[in-house]
C-alpha cells in the first residue's frame, strides 16, 4: 500500500493511529477519502440526464449531464456536464469503441455523489471524476432499471435505500468536507 | 442510417462466430451491437458484452516508443530516464507475457514515432510519456475496438484519416504503405477486436525507474517495467483480478491486480513476473495449439506448449438465495494442496443497452442484464480445488475496477455477500459449512459448479470500513456480539453459527496480515466501560489468523448449528455475549515498513448521529482487562443463519 510518510510513524501501543486505505494502481492513484475531498473542486449529489459521446480530436469522449440536487462542497446549480474518457461511436462505417480500464460509466437517471475536479482545458466548465472513478458514489439507478428489476428495488424500498446510502455517505464525508484544505 | 444497415448485414453473413462458446469474464470487454435487436428503452439496441482481443492476424502487434521526451524528466529532481532504456524495458515487460508457453500473444516494440501530441484513435499503437494536461493516472491502456462485427475490404478506412487502412494484398497485419500506421487485411473481424492500443505513462507526476537498484519507497517513484507488465496484460484485452494475497504465506497477488505498492519494493519486484490468474487468461484467449495451419500464431512451434495439455475449465453459476443471479462477483479456484488461490474469474456474462443517439452503453433492467448466468475459471488441470466465491465489493476491487460485467453487478448492488465456498453437489442456501471443504478433482472440464450463496447475514457493531489503525503489539481487539441479535435470526428452529470477519490490511503488499489469533469468546459487559471476556476457552479459536489485504479476513466455523444452540443456550443462560476477538502477535511485519497489521475502523461521527455504542474494546496487558473504545468502532462481523 502507498502511504504517505506523515502518517507512516509507527506510534505507542495505546495510540492508534488511523491510516485510510490508500494505494498507488497501476493505472491510477488510489486516494483516501481525504484525498478525494481535498482535490474536489465541486461535490454535489445528482442525477444523470443526458450522456454523448464525441470526438476531441482522435479521442472518443462522453459528456454527461447531471442536474443537481445537493451542493456538498464548491458552487454550483442546475446543470453540471462531467467528462469521461472513452466512448462510443456507432455512426461509421465501422462501429468503435474506446475502452479504458477503470473509466466511469453512468446510466440514464442514475443518481450519484460525485467529487468532481474542473477540467482547465479540455471542456471550459466541465469536470471529470476525482481519481477517475474514485469520486463516484452511486445511490439509485433509477427508476427505469429499478422498477423492472424486483420489487426490493422499486418505490419505498429504493426511496429508503437511497436515502440510507445518502445518510452514510454523509457519515463517511461530512467532516472531511468541513475540514477540506485544513491541512 | 445507412451505417446501421451496414451492421445488421454483417451480422447476417457472419453467424457463425455467435455460435462459438462463451467465454470467461477475467477480460476486458466490450459491446457488440451486431445483432441490432431493439432494447426495452427506446431508441436502443441490446449489446452483449464481448471480450477484447487481438485478432491472429495482428499478432505479433507492433508497438511505437514516442521520441518526443528523451530522455524523460524527473519530477522529483533526480537523474531523468533516457528513452533507450525506457525502451528496453519496454520489450522486457512485453516478453513478461510474449514467452508465456501456452499463450500465442506477441508484443513488439518495432521502432519510434514522434508525435508531441497524446495518443489517438490512428491504427499506430503507441509507448508514450506525453499526457494531457490533468491526466489523472499513473499508467493508462486504452484500446479501441470493434462494436460489431465488420467485412473490412480493400482500402477502407477504419480510423477516418483518409488513408487506407485495410489491403487486399496482406495476410498478416503490417505497415505496408510505410507510412507509419498499421493496415489490416481484408475480411471478417468480430466485434471486440481490438483496432488501437496505446500506452500513455505520467511523467509528469510520477519517477519511473529501471533495475533492482533503483528501487525505493518513495510514493510517487515507480517501477517501469512493473508499471509496464500490468499494463501490457491490459493492451492484450486481461483485465484486473481481485487476487491480492496469493496465500497465507505469500503476500503478492497477480500481476494484473489493480494496486501496486509503491513504497514496498519487494511487491515491485514481485510485479515484474506473472501470477497463474494472469498466465491463464492470458493463455485463454491466445490459446497455443489452437491452430493446425502453420501460419496461424497458434500453431505449435517448438517452445510452444498446448493450452488444452496445460489447462481446463471450471464452471457453473452463482446465484442467491433465492435463485437470482450474482452477476459480476469474483468466482475462484484455490489449490488444496497449497491454499493457493489460482485463478479467479467474474461471474455471469452482462449485457447493457447501446443509445444509438447518443452513442452511449446504459443499464437495462436486471432481467435483461446477463446473456450468460455462468463464470468459467480457466484452471491448470490434474489438481484439486476449493471453488469460492466473494464479492466485488471494493475490498479489496470493486466491479466498476474490473470489466462492464463487473460495473453492472456493482450498479445492481449484487456485491453485498461474504465470500463463501462450493460445497459440492449437496450445495444449497442452507450449507452447514461455507468454509473451504469439497475438494473439486479436476482432470477435464468441470461444469454446473453452482454455488448457491447462504440465507445468512452479518451481524456487526460497525458500518463500513473507514480507516484501518495498527493493531497494538500483542495486543487483543475485541467486538460484542449481543445474544439478543443472533436470536434475531432464529425463525423457530434455531440459528447457524457460521463464521466471524475481520477487516485487516497489511503495509506492505508482500506481507500477509498476521496475526496470533482470532477467537470466539464469551464474557460480559461490565457496564462501566470495560468488559470480562473469557480467553482461557473460547469456543472457537484459529491461530495463527491470517487475515486478506484491504479485506474481510474471514474464519468459517464448523458445528455451525451446535454452536448456535450454545449461544442461545448456554451463553444465554449466564447472561453473557458472544466476543470475536483478534489477537496481535508480538513483533512487527518484516517487511520494509516494519509495521504490525492494521484492522479496519469504523470512525463515529456525532454530526450524523452516530454514537459509542461500547461494543469495541481493546486490551494491551495481555488480555487480563479490556476497555471500550471511545472514538470508533471496530467493524468485526458474526455471520449467522437461520435454521430452515
Amino acid at each position: 500500500m502507498l502511504t504517505r510518510n506523515s502518517v507512516k510513524t509507527p506510534l505507542g501501543l495505546l495510540t492508534v493511529a488511523l491510516l485510510m486505505a490508500a494505494g498507488a494502481s497501476a493505472s491510477t492513484l488510489q486516494l483516501t477519502d481525504r484525498q478525494m475531498v481535498d482535490a474536489s473542486d465541486l461535490v454535489i449529489v445528482g442525477e444523470c440526464l443526458e450522456m454523448k459521446s464525441e470526438w476531441v480530436g482522435r479521442n472518443l469522449m462522453t459528456r454527461y449531464t447531471f442536474k443537481v440536487d445537493e451542493v456538498w462542497a464548491g458552487q454550483a446549480a442546475g446543470l453540471v456536464e462531467v467528462v469521461v474518457p472513452g466512448g462510443a461511436d456507432a455512426n461509421r462505417k465501422f462501429p468503435v469503441a474506446t475502452v479504458w480500464p477503470g473509466a466511469p460509466i453512468f446510466s440514464p437517471n442514475e443518481r450519484a455523489l460525485l467529487m468532481l475536479d474542473q477540467l482547465p482545458l479540455l471542456y471550459e466548465g466541465a469536470y471529470s471524476v476525482v481519481g477517475f472513478n474514485q469520486g463516484r458514489f452511486t445511490v439509485a439507478i433509477g427508476p427505469l432499471t429499478a422498477a423492472k428489476s424486483s420489487a426490493s428495488t422499486s418505490g419505498p424500498a429504493l426511496q429508503r435505500r437511497e436515502s440510507a446510502e445518502l445518510d452514510r455517505l454523509h457519515a463517511r464525508f461530512d467532516q472531511l468536507i468541513a475540514t477540506k484544505g485544513d491541512r | 442510417m445507412k451505417n446501421l444497415v451496414r451492421v445488421s448485414l454483417c451480422a447476417a453473413a457472419l453467424l457463425a462466430a455467435l455460435t462459438l462458446p462463451l467465454s470467461a469474464s477475467g477480460n476486458l470487454e466490450t459491446y457488440n451491437i451486431s445483432a441490432f435487436q431493439p432494447g426495452p428503452v427506446p431508441g436502443t439496441v441490446l449489446a452483449p458484452l464481448v471480450d477484447i482481443k487481438w485478432d491472429s492476424r495482428c499478432i505479433s502487434v507492433p508497438y511505437a516508443v514516442n521520441d518526443v521526451l528523451d530522455p524523460i524528466p524527473n519530477v522529483l529532481g533526480g537523474p531523468p530516464l533516457d528513452l533507450a532504456t525506457a525502451t528496453a524495458a519496454f520489450q522486457e515487460a512485453f516478453d513478461v507475457w510474449n514467452d508465456i508457453p501456452t499463450s500465442y500473444i506477441d508484443m513488439q516494440v518495432v521502432g519510434n514515432i514522434t508525435n508531441p501530441n497524446p495518443r489517438g484513435f490512428d491504427m499506430v499503437n503507441e509507448l508514450t510519456f506525453v499526457t494531457p494536461p490533468g491526466f489523472p493516472a499513473i499508467a493508462s491502456s486504452p484500446s479501441t475496438s470493434l462494436i460489431a462485427d465488420s467485412v473490412f475490404v480493400d482500402g477502407d478506412d477504419i480510423d477516418g484519416d483518409g488513408d487506407s487502412d485495410v489491403s487486399a494484398t496482406l495476410t498478416t497485419c503490417a505497415d505496408v504503405d510505410g507510412d507509419g500506421d498499421i493496415e489490416f487485411p481484408e475480411g471478417f473481424y468480430p466485434a471486440g477486436t481490438i483496432l488501437d492500443n496505446d500506452v500513455e505513462f505520467s511523467a509528469t507526476t510520477f519517477v519511473f525507474t529501471v533495475g533492482d537498484a533503483a528501487l525505493n519507497t518513495i510514493p510517487n517513484s515507480l517501477d517501469l517495467i512493473t508499471v509496464a507488465v500490468h499494463e501490457f496484460g491490459h493492451s492484450h484485452g486481461v483485465a484486473h483480478t481481485a487476487i491480492n494475497q496469493i496465500s497465507d504465506t505469500e503476500g503478492r497477488g497477480s500481476a494484473m491486480f489493480p494496486t501496486i505498492d509503491t513504497s514496498d519494493p519487494v511487491d515491485q519486484i514481485n510485479g515484474r513476473s506473472l501470477h497463474v490468474d494472469d498466465i491463464a487468461y492470458s493463455s485463454l484467449y491466445y490459446p497455443e495449439g489452437s491452430s493446425s495451419d502453420p501460419s496461424h500464431p497458434g500453431y505449435l512451434n517448438p517452445g510452444d506448449v498446448a493450452f488444452d495439455s496445460v489447462y481446463t475449465t471450471i464452471s457453473g453459476s452463482v446465484t442467491d438465495p433465492f435463485g437470482s443471479v450474482i452477476i459480476g462477483g469474483s468466482a475462484f479456484a484455490e489449490n488444496t494442496e497449497t491454499g493457493e488461490v489460482v485463478v479467479s474469474a467474474v461471474t455471469a456474462r452482462g449485457q447493457l443497452g447501446f443509445d444509438l443517439f447518443a452513442g452511449t452503453p446504459i443499464l437495462l433492467p436486471l432481467s435483461d442484464s446477463f446473456i450468460d448466468d455462468r463464470y468459467v475459471i480457466p484452471v491448470p488441470k490434474g489438481k484439486r480445488y476449493f471453488v469460492g466465491v466473494e464479492a466485488l465489493d471494493s475490498e479489496p476491487v470493486g466491479g466498476n475496477q474490473v470489466n462492464f460485467t463487473g460495473i453492472i453487478g456493482s450498479l445492481y448492488g449484487l456485491q453485498i455477500f461474504d465470500e463463501e465456498y462450493w460445497a459440492g453437489p449437496s450445495e444449497s442456501f442452507s450449507d452447514n459449512f461455507t468454509g473451504p471443504n469439497y475438494k473439486l478433482v479436476v482432470n477435464r472440464a468441470r461444469s454446473n459448479v453452482n454455488i448457491v450463496l447462504d440465507f445468512n447475514a452479518a451481524i456487526t457493531p460497525a458500518g463500513g470500513v473507514d480507516a484501518f489503525a495498527f493493531a497494538p503489539l500483542g495486543g487483543y481487539l475485541a467486538v460484542r456480539i449481543p445474544i439478543s441479535e443472533i436470536e434475531a435470526f432464529d425463525f423457530g428452529n434455531g440459528v447457524k453459527i457460521q463464521g466471524m470477519t475481520f477487516p485487516t490490511t497489511s503495509f506492505d503488499a508482500s506481507s500477509v496480515p498476521a496475526f496470533d489469533a482470532a477467537y470466539l469468546a464469551v464474557g460480559v459487559d461490565n457496564e462501566d466501560g470495560t468488559a470480562s471476556i473469557d480467553l482461557n476457552v473460547p469456543f472457537r479459536t484459529e491461530a495463527p489468523f491470517i487475515g486478506q489485504p484491504s479485506d474481510q479476513g474471514p474464519v468459517f466455523f464448523r458445528s455451525s448449528a451446535s454452536l448456535g444452540r450454545q449461544a442461545l443456550g448456554k451463553v444465554k443462560r449466564r447472561g453473557q455475549d458472544f466476543f470475536l476477538v483478534l489477537k496481535a502477535g508480538p513483533n512487527p511485519l518484516p517487511g520494509v515498513n516494519g509495521f504490525p497489521p492494521a484492522v479496519g475502523v469504523d470512525v463515529i461521527d456525532p454530526a450524523a448521529g452516530e454514537i459509542n455504542v461500547r461494543r469495541s474494546f481493546i486490551s494491551t496487558d495481555g488480555g487480563v482487562t479490556f476497555n471500550t473504545l471511545g472514538s470508533f468502532n471496530r467493524p468485526f462481523r458474526l455471520v449467522v443463519a437461520p435454521i430452515l
